[in-house]
């Protein structure tokens, strides 16, 4: 142990402390330098393979649509991207933003030609692991796979089909809530 | 003190988080399931490993009066750090830490370790005490994890093996007691681990 009583005056504070703050900054400025573009690119990969792992073999166009969340309960639509095989539309899939219990959940949706639910993934979540991060498991999100796209869906506690993930009803809820409004949008596009 | 003492002070006899009781926040919401424990602790390991350095560098030079807001800012540089490098080249991984992450700014355990300790030591000890204190702090959040996962899904390791579902574990997997994963079995899972180590210390004082 050594001693440790550094006293200092009001200069050496202030110039010490920011001296410490302004290397942190740069530092930290440096390497979001280096790795923004990366994260970005890494984003928009996830959401390239979750398109496809919805609609396998479709091209997908970007309709560069953002559709605002028009109030608290109906949450925003950040991207719809129009879903084609071999020149036919077969449907779209949507980026929704439904509120879950740590935040909005990032969601893609994908809603066939025919009207029913292609799939669903979540691509980014605050939820808790082990209860609301379980809306990653690829089996609790297959329940989605060809119910209506007409906003008919439901957690079995609120009256539908869906199984709601035990100790997350809010994860299910909002889940359930972003395939409604992204079936309802496309309904609308006809 | 040698560093085998030094890890078993760290890890069993001063543990961070069963004996100082510091960290429990991270301890008590970080716990639902092993993969998660092994991933938190780690994390906060090379953060305080790093922290510990970085502060002992510069003991000479922060002065007393401001040191807590220079600590505070070399670890939250850390960690932001850290969690930029990860989701920018380990995508996976910083996906399933998710908010842990930012959240290992406020762990106590980190500043209590550059107050108590790195401030006042030279380099290597301080870097060896990250290491054995990260250890003690892992280690306690493995046990946490490990029985609450155990009673509250009946597995082991889910998210890491067996095609993320983890080894389902007979009569536990049938029965499972989803308190244990929600919060209110985090803390009594915590009174029950802390229960046994009063027993077993009284024990030894005892004798």
């Amino acid at each position: 142990m050594e001693s440790s009583k550094k006293e200092g005056g009001i200069v050496q504070l202030v110039v010490v402390l920011g001296l410490i703050t302004l290397f942190c900054a740069l530092l930290l400025g440096v390497i979001n330098g280096m790795t923004a573009d990366k994260i970005v690119q890494n984003n928009i990969d996830k959401r390239n393979t979750a398109m496809e792992e919805i609609i396998p073999g479709a091209a997908f166009e970007d309709l560069n649509t953002i559709v605002p969340a028009p109030d608290k309960d109906t949450p925003e639509i950040s991207g719809v991207y129009k879903a084609t095989i071999d020149g036919d539309a077969v449907g779209y899939c949507l980026e929704v933003k439904p509120k879950g219990f740590g935040g909005a959940l990032t969601l893609i949706v994908g809603i066939r030609a025919d009207g029913t639910v292609a799939g669903a993934k979540v691509t980014a979540h605050g939820e808790t692991p082990g209860l609301g991060a379980k809306s990653q498991d690829a089996e609790w999100i297959a329940q989605y796979v060809g119910q209506p796209a007409d906003g008919s869906i439901a957690v079995n506690k609120d009256g539908g089909s869906i199984n709601a993930i035990t100790g997350a009803t809010i994860t299910s809820r909002a889940v359930t809530k972003g395939v409604n409004t992204a079936a309802s949008y496309v309904a609308m596009l006809g | 003190m040698n560093f085998k003492e030094q890890l078993k002070a760290g890890v069993i006899l001063n543990n961070p988080v069963f004996i100082q009781t510091i960290g429990l926040c991270p301890a008590l919401a970080t716990t639902t399931s092993l993969s998660n424990a092994i991933g938190m602790g780690a994390a906060a390991t090379v953060v305080l490993v790093c922290s510990n350095v970085v502060i002992s560098l510069l003991r000479r030079i922060i002065p007393d009066k401001v040191r807590i807001a220079a600590f505070i800012t070399i670890i939250a540089t850390f960690v932001t750090m850290i969690d930029l490098m990860m989701q920018a080249y380990l995508p996976d991984l910083a996906a399933s830490l998710g908010l842990f992450l930012p959240l290992i700014v406020v762990n106590c355990i980190i500043l209590g370790r550059a107050e108590a300790f790195a401030s006042k030591n030279k380099v290597l000890p301080s870097a060896l005490d990250g290491i054995v204190m990260g250890l003690g702090f892992t280690f306690a959040l493995v046990l946490m994890g490990f029985f609450r996962e155990l009673f509250g899904a009946g597995t082991i390791l889910s998210g890491y093996v067996n095609a993320g579902k983890g080894i389902a574990v007979p009569f536990f997997n049938a029965n499972p007691a989803v308190m244990m994963i929600l919060p209110a079995g985090g803390f009594l899972m915590m009174g029950f681990i802390f229960a046994v180590i009063q027993k077993v210390m009284a024990g030894k004082e005892g004798k």
